[in-house]
């Protein structure tokens, strides 16, 4: 009030043009300084190539039912973190700026504590029965880790560092919270190509597994019949986590908060006396995480770190490794067969689960081998693999940090 | 109240912290905030986690090795470092430097005492009890701008170090060494090495723990056949095959019923459209009946 008692004389005083003027150059210039603040004035083609790819994840997750849960944040994320705006004008908005509300969501991803919650929650979730019950599906996951460790060679040949490639190189595992946890810690600048990466051939499984579990295994193989897994008792499933913790953390101790949250997960689940706090981690806790580090990991992909030779490289070696991994599995499963007695042996179609996308590989061997024989069922049988292979991406993850820290 | 500030606990985390350098004739090496050269007292905070120095004590006197002193005479002779500054916080693995100028009043990271040159000095560090001995060094003659520094930090064994390498508030070794990355770039440059490494962990991890649950397994089958053996033999021999009989035809009826639902609930395929067009139905009946199903207001 007392602003316009000073103001209003002066105007009829000066009979008004040059304040008039003065005000139009004000809104002029403020309207100016408006049009530099939009995402309009500061857009570039990275932007928009982003935000397209954003897009096109959304419509894949929704479309074709492509890994929702983890493509729906994800693509979000990355409309979210290609949102032009003036970087300089310190409005504490983008993901890498200090103190902004995405960074303090972002260090969960860039601290690496974002990966075990997930395992927590992953261990509550997995059964390890079927692997109890036939423990020698152990070996098939971890043969499939060799998709990593082909993939770090890859990595080398294009040019990266040994630690870059072993961040690459995990992608191989087929686990995406393995990736960002490693990638976070041995390659921080490749941690949003790596993560986006990973989870966009996970959902990709399907497409780039099945025709390699094809071309390797004849019809004969793919119609070998396995018996039910055993059933496996009580004691057994609560002995498993917590050897399993001991006896893969003593020898890849550096592997201690993914395991360690994994097998505490399963412990949670299987004890009989914790189911509160299973459900916790199985429900609420997972899908809290996973919303913040799908949408975090989605933000990070901004045009400027992202749109570089370097994703392009790393997309490469993405998807060898997944071809390897799914090869490794499937022929050492071929392998072992050539050990095994009539009537025992293995269906080479559940060596892809041992890549640890869980339980989507598993599904696809049930898938693939009631192709060949609507009346085998492999489901069971895979999830041996499956659940071996988070095991083992998890140690791979712990000796290459072990190895290169 | 000196005693209840020295009886009042122990410093947060205090026990970590460890002399790591100490120099004593100061010519070239580091100025405080005045400008001036002195005598310098480096600690290392030992732990990982952090710790805050306030309330210890630092000391040259060595009567205060004497047990009999009582802790309000003991504090006398000895500096306390200030509480309420925020600078005495250490992070873990982290260092912090005091002069030893004597003059206290120019802040907290100066002491009550001096160090004396050419000869030998000896140094204490006391807990916030005044009572608790946390380190203590005999610091030899040391020639200008010599330094006394443990070959490790916070750990090591104690070495004269030439003016060259004097290194206050820094880690007292320079890593000199190829890193890691570097060692394996150049000697396993193609990855065969590391692939062959890793693959023989991973495989021998997850071999032990398929060995070991494979006598797990043979242990608990054999525990449950004979725990469903026993009871059958004192019970009713007659009846243990019917029951396990009857338990197969249940666990067969429950698979048998599933597959019927799973390959029973097959129909065709519906167009997934929903339209308003076409024939009466009941749900078209619905509209006829309930003119108007919901309150308009």
């Amino acid at each position: 009030m007392q602003r316009c008692l000073q103001v209003l004389p002066h105007r009829e005083d000066l009979g008004g043009s040059p304040i008039m003027n003065d005000f139009f150059n004000f809104i002029g210039n403020n309207l100016v300084d408006f049009w530099q603040y939009t995402g309009f004035a500061n857009a570039t083609w990275g932007h928009i190539v982003m935000i397209a790819v954003g897009c096109l994840f959304i419509t894949l997750a929704i479309k074709k039912g492509w890994e929702p849960l983890l493509l729906v944040p994800i693509g979000f994320g990355i409309i979210l973190g290609n949102i032009p705006f003036k970087a300089d004008a310190g409005l504490e908005i983008g993901l890498y700026e200090e103190g902004s509300v995405l960074n303090i969501l972002y260090q969960g991803v860039k601290t690496g504590w974002y990966p075990p919650l997930i395992f927590l929650g992953i261990g509550a979730m997995t059964d390890f029965g079927p692997l109890i019950a036939n423990p020698k599906m152990m070996l098939v996951g971890a043969a499939a880790q060799f998709g990593i460790f082909a993939a770090y060679i890859i990595a080398l040949l294009l040019g990266f560092e040994p630690d870059q490639a072993a961040g690459i190189a995990i992608i191989g595992g087929a686990d995406g919270p393995t990736a960002i946890f490693l990638s976070s810690k041995l390659a921080p600048n490749l941690m949003g190509a790596i993560a986006v990466c990973a989870y966009s051939y996970m959902a990709l499984v399907p497409v780039i597994q099945r025709p390699i579990m094809r071309l390797l295994t004849t019809k004969k193989e793919r119609l070998i019949r396995m018996e039910a897994p055993r059933q496996v008792s009580q004691t057994e499933k609560i002995i498993f986590p917590i050897v399993g913790l001991l006896l893969t953390a003593f020898i890849v101790p550096s592997g201690l908060p993914l395991l360690g949250m994994l097998f505490f997960g399963n412990l949670l689940n299987v004890s009989g006396v914790t189911g509160r706090l299973a459900e916790a981690a199985k429900g609420p806790l997972i899908n809290c995480v996973t919303i913040l580090l799908g949408l975090t990991v989605g933000a990070s992909t901004q045009a400027s770190e992202f749109l570089t030779p370097s994703t392009l490289k790393i997309l490469l070696v993405g998807i060898t490794a997944f071809v390897i991994a799914t090869a490794s599995g499937v022929l050492f499963v071929k392998f072992m067969n050539l050990f095994l007695p009539k009537g025992k042996k293995i269906n080479p179609l559940i060596g892809n689960a041992g890549v640890s996308a869980v339980p989507m590989a598993a599904r696809i061997s049930h898938d693939e081998g009631q192709k060949a024989d609507p009346t085998n069922y492999l489901l069971m049988n895979a999830m041996g693999p499956n659940v071996a292979g988070v095991i083992g991406s998890a140690c791979a993850a712990g000796v290459l940090l072990g190895f290169l820290i | 109240m000196m005693v209840l500030a020295a009886t009042a606990g122990f410093a947060q985390g205090a026990k970590n912290l460890k002399f790591n350098e100490i120099l004593v004739t100061n010519t070239a090496s580091i100025v405080d905030e005045y400008g001036c050269r002195s005598a310098w007292i480096e600690f290392h905070n030992d732990a990982f986690a952090s710790a805050n120095a306030r309330n210890c004590f630092l000391t040259t006197d060595r009567r205060v090795l004497n047990e009999e002193l009582s802790a309000p005479d003991r504090i006398k002779m000895m500096y306390q470092i200030p509480s309420g500054d925020v600078a005495t916080h250490i992070e873990g693995k982290q260092k912090m430097l005091f002069f030893a100028d004597n003059m206290p009043k120019r802040g907290v990271f100066h002491t009550s005492f001096a160090l004396i040159d050419s000869t030998e000095n000896w140094i204490a560090l006391y807990d916030a009890n005044g009572t608790t001995l946390l380190d203590s060094i005999t610091v030899p003659a040391l020639g200008e701008n010599q330094s006394y520094a443990r070959n490790k930090d916070g750990v090591g064994e104690w070495d004269i170090v030439t003016a060259d390498n004097v290194t206050p508030s820094a880690t007292n070794i320079v890593e000199q060494g190829e890193g890691k990355v570097a060692k394996f770039k150049r000697l396993d440059s193609r990855g065969l090495g590391m692939t062959v490494m890793c693959m023989a962990v991973v495989f021998s991890a997850l071999a032990i723990l398929w060995w070991l649950f494979a006598i797990i397994g043979k242990i608990f089958a054999s525990t449950i056949s004979s725990a469903k053996k026993a009871p059958a033999k004192a019970e009713a021999p007659v009846a243990a095959p019917v029951a396990k009989a009857s338990a197969d035809d249940e666990v067969m009826a429950a698979i048998s019923m599933a597959l019927h639902e799973h390959f029973g609930n097959v129909h065709d395929e519906e167009s997934g459209i929903l339209t308003i067009d076409g024939g009466e139905s009941s749900w078209h009946m619905l509209t006829h009946t309930h003119s108007h199903p919901y309150p308009y207001n």
